[in-house]
This record gives structure tokens, C-alpha cells and sequence, in this order.
């Protein structure tokens, strides 16, 4: 029963914040802590808002973010810098995955 | 690009990284703010770039994630200087190289003068030593506002001046008023007292036209050297037509006189002429501020010989010249040969020279009406004499004398006198 209504309860919160946000047109990045992926061609990639490296190998990098997991696939992958903000990945892109 | 030059000034390590957690290694890297960059992966290592600041603080995360790290490649500056700094004269001569380039450039080793017509470059360069400046002088204590006032207040001609300094050059441009010249000359003399136009050579007055004070000569007339020809004084007549007084004025007349001028070249028939045999011996030397150093002709000695010397300037860039100059000197082998003109020759070189004689007349602003030379050669010399009549400006400027004349007033006086 407590678990049901807390259910719900977080349900209203997140339709209150998505309501908000629309209305007030802020910017999604900040208010859901949402990933940005922007993939220039086939061989740059450059991914903001995430928070950590769970596995890089030259095939795959698997990073985490606060919603979900993305995997980036390809061939010859290189992590041209990364800092706590963003990352710059190169190398011939195959595929950009998510997963929850 | 920028990035990459300040990434080398603050010097960086290749690491491979191996271990029980180096994806954990990387996110506390990022958590710490340390800058990781071209990261690969080989062969379950992590090979990545890391600033030798941020390789200091790796220790705790090191220990955290129990992974090790061997450094591949060293790159920046301070591996540079640590690699290198047992040679001290090595640092001490690019700081005194430095030190030197900086101390040469405050000062001015090239005067370019530009635009001027009238005055050569060397009388303008003597002109400016005088005024303390000069090659090898301080920039600091060149005032180009003042050079400019100088050069303005030092040459009448010179209308407009400017000076800026480039590098260590001083480069003037200046501007001449050719023909404003001669005006300004004939301005200044009119300035001065009344003066008369007296003739300087024998001449027959061709036309005059008197713009000021009295002629004395017409149309046709002879004139003698020392002959007036035009008095800077106009007679003032009373009613009984009696001199008066006298204005005095700046006499002024275009009077055009014919001339003679006498010709007379002679020349012998032999002439030696110089043949050069094609041998040439160059020696090298160079300049450091007044001091010449220049090697011997090694190879060859000539008795007779002409010498070419080039010069060529060290300079950085276009404006940068160093006090320091190359010279070659060329040594051209001639040897002399006695020749003889022919007839047609001899004639030929005669009359380019009369030419050449009346051009520098008609340069003068003179008109030839007349050439009288006769060119003979014989056995042994060609001799061009003769006369050429010309029409020319004569005239030359003298002070008028001032005439006395007795005052009116005291003459009243004195047949007062008598009355009584």
C-alpha cells in the first residue's frame, strides 16, 4: 500500500517538473540531467553530461549517464580528451546504442 | 594549436596504464579534474597523455584502483631543460644572443632618403650628422618630429619632410620645390636694396623687356661686359622738368642678348683603349660598424686591374639590418692598346663631343642660332674650333648708386639768406 503511493507520489513530481519545464521552456539538459551526444560525420563524436567510463575497449565504449547507459561502437576507437564535463571520441563510428 | 604549444611549455608524459580497475582510474580522473588526453586502448593497457602536474596527483587514485603506470615518452620543455642543463655556456649564449639582437635593435644602422631630386643622399645624410643623427645612434634619442623641422628649417627647397623609424632604419621621404627654386633665389635678392642690371659679356641686345626702373640699351644695341642696362632708379621731374628726386626700385627685365661663345677642342689621333682580358680574382671581407677586415686575392696578381666592390647588409626581415656587412671585391684584368682613329672616326668623336656641349648650353636655357666649328683633322690631331652664336638671358644684379640731389628746402633757405 505505502509502496503504491509512493509510486504515484513520485509520479505527480515528475509530471509537475515535465509540465514546468515545457511551459517555461527550459533547457532539458540541465533540469533532467539528460545526456548530449553529438556526432559530427562518421568519425567524431562528442558526448556532455555524462558521468563516468564503465568500459573502453577499441570496439566499444560503454559510459554511464543519470538516465541510462550509452554504448558507442565502431573500429579504432580513441578518446581524443576527456574531462569531467565532456568527452571527444574519434574513430569510424558504427553505431550509438542506448540502454536502460 | 595554441593548446598544443602550451601543453609543450608545461611538459607532458605518455603513460600506458595496467591494472585490477582502470575504467575506475579514468572516472576518478575526471572527478579530480585531471586532463586526460588521446586515450587508446591496447592490448588491455591504457596508453594516454597526462600533464606532469596532473601525474603528481595520481598517487592516492593509483593506490585506489591498484593499477600501475610506466611512462613511455617524456615531452615539453622542462624535460628539455633538465636533459640539457649540465651545459650552461649552451643557455648562457642564448641569452646572450637574445641579449645582443635586443641591444642592436635600439639602434639605427640604415638612413633611407626618398624623394630627393636636388640634394644627394650623402649631403643629406652630412646634413643630418651635424644634427645628431647619425648610423649606430641610439632610436630612443631620435626625435622624427624634430629631424623633420630640421631638415625643413636646414634646406629652403625641401617642402615637406617626413621621417619615421621601421626596425632599425630610418627612413625620411621628403619632398623638393625644383621649380620653385629658382624663383625663391631671385625672390631673395629682390628683397635687398634698389639694384641695377648690368650687362656681363660682350652680347647685341636681342629684345628687352623692362618690368621696373629705367633701360638704358634698346633693340640691336652692342653691349660691353660692366655696360648698364637697366638702373634701378626712376627720375621724379618737377613742373620746370627738372630731376626732382629719384625712385629707387629692384630694376627687373627679361633681356636676351646674342653671343658668342668660342669652341677649341683638340685631340691627338692615338688613343690607348682599355681591353679587358676577362681574368677576374675576387677577395672577400666583411664590416663590423667602421671595422674592415678583407682577405688577399689569392690566386692572381694584375698590374692593371679596375676594382668593383659589392656590399651586401645582414638583415632580419625586411627593415632589421645589423651592423654587419659582407663585401667581395672583383678584380678586372685590362691590358691598354695603343690605337689610332681613322679619318671618319676621329670626325665622329669630335662632333659627339660639340654636341655634347651644346646640349649642356641648351641646357642652360640657351638658344643656338648659329654654329660656326669647323672639324680638320690631320697626320697626328683633329681640331674642332670655331664660333657658336647664341640668344641667352644676360644680365647680371648690382646695387644701384644712390644720387645726391640738393633739397628744395635748403636752396629757399639759402636766397633767404641773400634777401637779408
Amino acid at each position: 500500500m505505502g509502496k503504491r503511493k509512493r509510486n504515484k507520489l513520485n509520479q505527480v513530481k515528475e509530471n509537475v517538473k515535465s509540465n514546468l519545464v515545457e511551459s517555461l521552456e527550459l533547457p532539458m539538459d540541465i533540469m533532467y540531467g539528460a545526456v548530449i551526444i553529438t556526432a559530427t560525420g562518421r568519425n567524431h563524436v562528442l558526448v556532455e553530461n555524462y558521468k563516468g567510463i564503465i568500459e573502453y575497449t577499441q570496439e566499444k565504449i560503454r559510459l554511464q549517464t543519470k538516465t541510462c547507459q550509452v554504448t558507442i561502437q565502431g573500429k579504432r576507437l580513441l578518446v581524443e580528451y576527456y574531462t569531467n564535463e565532456e568527452m571527444k571520441i574519434t574513430g569510424c563510428i558504427q553505431g550509438i546504442l542506448y540502454e536502460s | 594549436m595554441l593548446i598544443d604549444k602550451l601543453k609543450f611549455l608545461q611538459g607532458y608524459v605518455k603513460i600506458k596504464l595496467s591494472g585490477y580497475a582502470p575504467e575506475r582510474f579514468l572516472n576518478l580522473c575526471s572527478n579530480h579534474n585531471i586532463l586526460i588526453w588521446n586515450l587508446e586502448y591496447e592490448e588491455d593497457n591504457y596508453v594516454f597523455c597526462i600533464s606532469v602536474r596532473g601525474l603528481k596527483r595520481l598517487k592516492p587514485i593509483l593506490r585506489k584502483t591498484r593499477t600501475k603506470f610506466v611512462i613511455l615518452e617524456r615531452v615539453g620543455l622542462p624535460f628539455l631543460m633538465s636533459r640539457y642543463r649540465k651545459r650552461k655556456l649552451f643557455f648562457a649564449g642564448i641569452f646572450l644572443c637574445c641579449g645582443l639582437l635586443y641591444t642592436m635593435s635600439l639602434f639605427i644602422w640604415k638612413i633611407e632618403i626618398h624623394g630627393n631630386l636636388h640634394e644627394t643622399d650623402s649631403n643629406i645624410i652630412k646634413f643630418l650628422e651635424k644634427n645628431q643623427v647619425y648610423h649606430g645612434r641610439l632610436k630612443s634619442k631620435i626625435d622624427c618630429e624634430k629631424i623633420e623641422e630640421e631638415l625643413r628649417a636646414g634646406y629652403g627647397d625641401i617642402i615637406w619632410a617626413s621621417a619615421k623609424l621601421e626596425g632599425t632604419m630610418l627612413i625620411i621621404d621628403i619632398q623638393e620645390n625644383l621649380a620653385a627654386n629658382q624663383q625663391a633665389s631671385k625672390q631673395a635678392e629682390e628683397d635687398t636694396g634698389p639694384s641695377d642690371l648690368i650687362a656681363d659679356k660682350d652680347a647685341v641686345i636681342y629684345s628687352i623687356l623692362t618690368r621696373q626702373g629705367t633701360p638704358y640699351v634698346e633693340k640691336g644695341s652692342e653691349v660691353h661686359p660692366g655696360d648698364l642696362l637697366v638702373e634701378g632708379k626712376n627720375p621724379v621731374l618737377n613742373d620746370s622738368g627738372e630731376v626732382a628726386s629719384y625712385q629707387y626700385c629692384v630694376s627687373d627685365a627679361d633681356i636676351l642678348g646674342i653671343t658668342q661663345y668660342m669652341y677649341e677642342d683638340q685631340f691627338s689621333m692615338g688613343y690607348e683603349d682599355k681591353v679587358f682580358t676577362g681574368e677576374e680574382s675576387a677577395a672577400y671581407g666583411m664590416r663590423l660598424w667602421n671595422l674592415q677586415m678583407k682577405l688577399p686575392h689569392f690566386f692572381r696578381k694584375f698590374s692593371d686591374y679596375d676594382v668593383i666592390t659589392n656590399e651586401y647588409p645582414v638583415k632580419i626581415g625586411e627593415t632589421f639590418y645589423l651592423p654587419l656587412l659582407f663585401t667581395k671585391e672583383t678584380c678586372k684584368e685590362y691590358k691598354t692598346e695603343k690605337k689610332r682613329y681613322s679619318k671618319q672616326e676621329a670626325e665622329q668623336a669630335a662632333r659627339a663631343k660639340l654636341e655634347e656641349f651644346c646640349a649642356e648650353l641648351t641646357q642652360k636655357g640657351v638658344q643656338i642660332i648659329e654654329n660656326n666649328v669647323m672639324i680638320v683633322t690631320d697626320g697626328k690631331n683633329c681640331t674642332a674650333s670655331g664660333t657658336i652664336k647664341v640668344i641667352e638671358p644676360i644680365g647680371t644684379r648690382k646695387d644701384t648708386t644712390i644720387t645726391e640731389i640738393p633739397q628744395e628746402g635748403q636752396i629757399e633757405d639759402e636766397s633767404d639768406g641773400n634777401r637779408d
